[in-house]
């Protein structure tokens, strides 16, 4: 028998490959329709729209609205259709990048995760909007709206420039940098709330009121009583009489409790009141980190600009205007503490998908997230195999200490969720051969009928003016009710040491590992520390707020060039506040005047 | 075939490439040097710097120095080395010596100043790892400007620069001062100047944050509101400034119940109008007499 030619095989599978590679190509030019631009013939465009979004009933909902485009009769006159592109975000930045760069990315991308999709390179690759948000979005004129819609509404929908018909006045599409819009966001994600169980809660009210009726309390209740969590007066006996959720944190807390004794009198060890997770641990230190030290803002907030800093948070700490050792600040912390003590054991190991699994497993009574996980976890909750277990869930917001409990005195007001821009943004790619059509395929998904179906198909909330989401999504709408959230202290810089030591000793301190003495101990011996301490973090703050407004001569440059050489107007304007934006920050050394005003004998830190 | 006959016939190819791609640049015709002028330009407002600098490179070299495009093409050219990333002590000599040839020999008075703006913004930054600042020289290329363009709007911007090079001193009020004092001078020679809010704001901050000046602060932040404030996106920001510096000023309560009004009617999203309804309540409890009016929050316009 003759020797197989093993030199050839290779060869062959390389044809092979090559082939198969090459006629794939071909397939996707033949259905974008490239060839018949040779030929000739009427050209069959494809319209790609690329998304991360893979969260449960988002791509069927975007499967619906692209059907009903491409069945409109002018867009099949065209032939044009859109597709869309879903792709995992695990791998969305660097597959963005790669097509961005190649000049191979699809017509509209979804805007974040990729580097190529982020400060001069948004100028660079994605296509400016400004002029078309400028006018009118014709998915809004008089047919395509309802016709029981409020003719006012009506009139601001179908005459107002575009980018004022959405509920944030287009902010979530807005480069302040670049001063331009190079986004169209779809979407709002909505506010952070707690979601619980209705079955269990149920359980531990009632064992809460049968508590209630006895002459001395079990300890599970008497340790909540007596720790001033809660004030057993006529306000607990009514609520524990009613269905109502916790309404108060010591109320709350009670509850846990209560969870916990039922859990040990059903021997259900996995059952714990919150399912914490290290995805949702912040968010309970965010909730109530306004509400305890609001107070410091004013005297924090070292220009003005009702946004307070990280450096301005140290330097705070630095004047002697907060400190580890204050009332205030350990309530805040030891707060945080008592929460996370009603999450799972070793919850900081613990993923959001395994947060989630266990709440729709009923192994949890509550769970904190946002409304892109409300179809899941609804879902999750009656879709059990066994129907006695499918639950009801409830939304509530993150309740805060009353004034007759536990922290009670040190709380002010909530973070108001006033500043929610919208997400989900999308971005024309600049070297898309179909911008005109990407465009009237924003527009068409961006139309008050439009996007509010194609919202609540998804089960996230609409942007457009006058929309309304589902009944399960109105508890996530953002709440104008309280403080300013970006008044609040900033604890995590964004350089220096400081963000590594903090962030550590408070995981360590909220999983139980170390004290409050000690979580502070350590905190300020870092923030003391010559090299890495605040001192560091000053100079660090300085060059970063240096480069970053050298940067912004770059923008400054192309608005001049764009007025000078092609004749934009638009630009002028642009350049004048650029010229303010650059010149007021002094080249970062407002940074320096700071310090120089608080320590008043000792020169800048250079490193 | 011997290996140095492929050697030589590969050399050959590149040498007539070279001689081919040289004879279509010397013999670019007028509308394909205006068409790569624009390719170029549309590159440069893109923020691609490095390309754009290549492409204008390769355009001057074939453009006779009287072309219209000529020194626009320079200036281009010139702005690239400027902003290309990363920065170099190279390219930043480059970009002065580009400017100052406009400088020196352009009939277009207009790209002269802005050329000369442009070489006081790089004596003014730190434009590379190492380069110092020169603020003396920075000024001495602003003054040209204003001297040179006294009504015109290239010696407005180059005043603001100017201001900016003596307000940004650290720890010297009376320099701080006087680059307030510039702007004042200027606005009155010419108020309606399209820089005017952007000086008045920039006075306003440096009043409130540098000399502890409230009451001038908030009279700078209020002119410059009527013409409109320069930072759209800061815009509640200023107005929550303004309606706190007045409530500290007795006589300014009617400005302050103002601005706190307006934060909730014009940017209620902005994350302070709950707290603009608080001071409103606290203002309407201490002077019942005024019947201060507390505005509703309309944050989104939502359906039923």
């Amino acid at each position: 028998m003759k020797k197989l030619p093993l030199n050839f095989l290779g060869v062959g599978l390389l044809l092979v490959v090559f082939g198969l590679s090459l006629a794939q190509v071909l397939s996707n030019s033949f259905n974008a329709g490239e060839f018949n631009k040779f030929s000739g013939a009427d050209g069959k465009k494809i319209i790609r729209i690329a998304h991360w979004q893979l969260e449960p009933g988002y791509r069927v909902a975007m499967d619906k609205m692209i059907a009903s485009y491409n069945a409109l009769p002018k867009v099949k006159e065209a032939n044009v259709t859109v597709v869309q592109m879903p792709v995992t975000e695990k791998v969305y930045g660097q597959w963005l990048n790669v097509h961005l760069m190649s000049g191979t990315a699809p017509d509209i991308c979804e805007k974040g995760f990729a580097k190529m999709a982020s400060g001069d390179y948004i100028a660079r690759y994605f296509e400016p909007m400004g002029d078309f948000v400028a006018q009118p979005n014709p998915y809004n004129a008089p047919e395509y709206l309802p016709e029981n819609i409020n003719p006012e509404l009506a009139k601001i929908l179908a005459e107002k420039p575009w980018r004022e018909t959405f509920n944030d006045g287009m902010r979530g599409g807005w480069d302040d940098k670049l001063q331009n819009h190079y986004a169209v966001p779809t979407s709002f994600f909505g506010a952070i709330r707690l979601y619980y169980n209705i079955t269990l809660i149920t359980e531990a009210k009632q064992l809460i009121r049968k508590e209630l009726t006895k002459p001395k309390y079990d300890s599970w209740m008497s340790d909540r009583v007596d720790g001033g969590f809660v004030q057993v007066n006529d306000g607990l006996k009514a609520w524990a009489q009613t269905d109502s959720p916790p309404d108060t944190l010591g109320r709350l807390l009670l509850c846990s409790s209560a969870l916990r004794h039922i859990a040990k009198l059903k021997n259900q060890h996995k059952l714990v009141p919150i399912a914490g997770s290290s995805y949702s641990q912040n968010m309970f230190a965010d909730a109530y980190k306004i509400p305890f030290t609001s107070t410091y803002s004013e005297d924090l907030d070292l220009d003005v600009n009702s946004t307070v800093t990280a450096v301005e948070t140290y330097a705070g700490w630095e004047r002697g205007i907060w400190g580890f050792d204050q009332e205030r600040i350990k309530a805040y912390y030891q707060c945080i503490e008592e929460v996370c003590k009603e999450f799972p054991p070793g919850f900081l190991a613990l993923g959001r998908d395994q947060a989630i699994n266990r709440f729709v497993l009923g192994q949890a009574a509550m769970v904190a997230s946002g409304a892109w996980d409300a179809n899941g976890i609804i879902k999750g909750a009656q879709g059990h195999s066994d129907k006695s277990e499918n639950f009801e869930v409830g939304i509530i917001p993150f309740p805060l200490p009353a004034k007759d409990e536990k922290w009670g005195e040190f709380i002010t007001y909530p973070g108001n969720e006033a500043q929610a821009t919208a997400g989900a943004p999308y971005s024309i790619f600049q070297r898309s051969q179909n911008v005109d059509w990407a465009v009237d395929f924003l527009r068409y998904m961006s139309s008050f009928k439009v996007n509010q179906q194609f919202n609540r198909d998804a089960g996230w909330i609409p942007v457009i003016m006058g929309t309304s989401p589902t009944d399960l999504m109105k508890p996530f709408s953002p709440n104008p009710y309280g403080l300013s959230k970006s008044a609040g202290m900033n604890f995590f810089p964004g350089s220096t040491n400081i963000r590594t030591i903090y962030e550590g000793q408070l995981w360590l301190y909220m999983s139980g590992d170390t004290d409050y003495e000690t979580f502070s101990q350590r905190v300020v011996a870092g923030l003391e520390n010559e090299n890495n301490g605040t001192k560091r973090l000053w100079y660090a703050e300085w060059e970063k707020s240096r480069n970053n407004h050298r940067n912004n001569e770059r923008m400054l440059a192309t608005q001049k060039i764009r007025e000078m050489f092609q004749g934009d107007q638009s630009a002028k304007d642009k350049f004048v506040r650029g010229v303010y934006k650059v010149v007021s920050a002094n080249n970062g050394n407002g940074l320096r005047s700071q310090w120089s005003q608080i320590h008043t004998e000792e020169p800048f830190p250079k490193y | 075939m011997k290996p140095k006959y492929g050697i030589v016939c590969l050399l050959g190819i590149v040498l007539v490439s070279l001689a081919a791609c040289s004879r279509k640049a010397a013999e670019l015709s007028e509308a394909e040097l205006n068409e790569a002028f624009e390719r170029a330009t549309e590159e440069l407002v893109c923020f691609n710097f490095p390309v754009s600098y290549q492409m204008f490179g390769e355009l001057l070299e074939s453009m006779p120095s009287d072309h219209p495009q000529y020194f626009k093409s320079l200036y281009a050219r010139a702005t690239c080395a400027q902003h290309i990333t990363p920065p170099t002590e190279a390219l930043s000599v480059e970009a002065i010596e580009l400017f100052q040839k406009i400088v020196d020999g352009c009939p277009d008075k207009q790209l002269v100043g802005r050329a000369l703006i442009n070489l006081g913004r790089i004596a003014e930054l730190r434009d590379y790892p190492g380069d110092e600042v020169d603020m003396d020289k920075a000024r001495v290329f602003y003054q040209k400007v204003i001297d040179a363009y006294p009504d015109q709007e290239l010696a407005d911007e180059a005043m603001l620069w100017n201001a900016g090079t003596y307000i940004q001193v650290v720890d010297d009020p009376q320099t701080i001062r006087q680059g307030v004092e510039l702007l004042e001078q200027w606005l009155v020679k010419r108020p309606d100047n399209v820089f005017a809010s952007p000086m008045l704001t920039y006075m306003g901050s440096t009043y409130q944050l540098d000399l502890n000046e409230p009451a001038k602060a908030l009279a700078c932040y209020i002119k410059a509101d009527e013409i409109g404030l320069p930072a759209e996106s800061q815009i509640s920001a200023f107005y929550w400034r303004m309606a706190m510096l007045a409530e500290k000023i007795p006589s300014e309560l009617d400005t302050s119940v103002l601005y706190y009004q307006k934060i909730i009617r014009i940017t209620p999203t902005s994350g302070r109008a709950f707290e603009s309804q608080l001071a409103l309540e606290r203002l309407a409890k201490a002077n019942p007499g005024k019947n201060i009016q507390v505005p509703k929050i309309n944050l989104y316009q939502i359906g039923e």
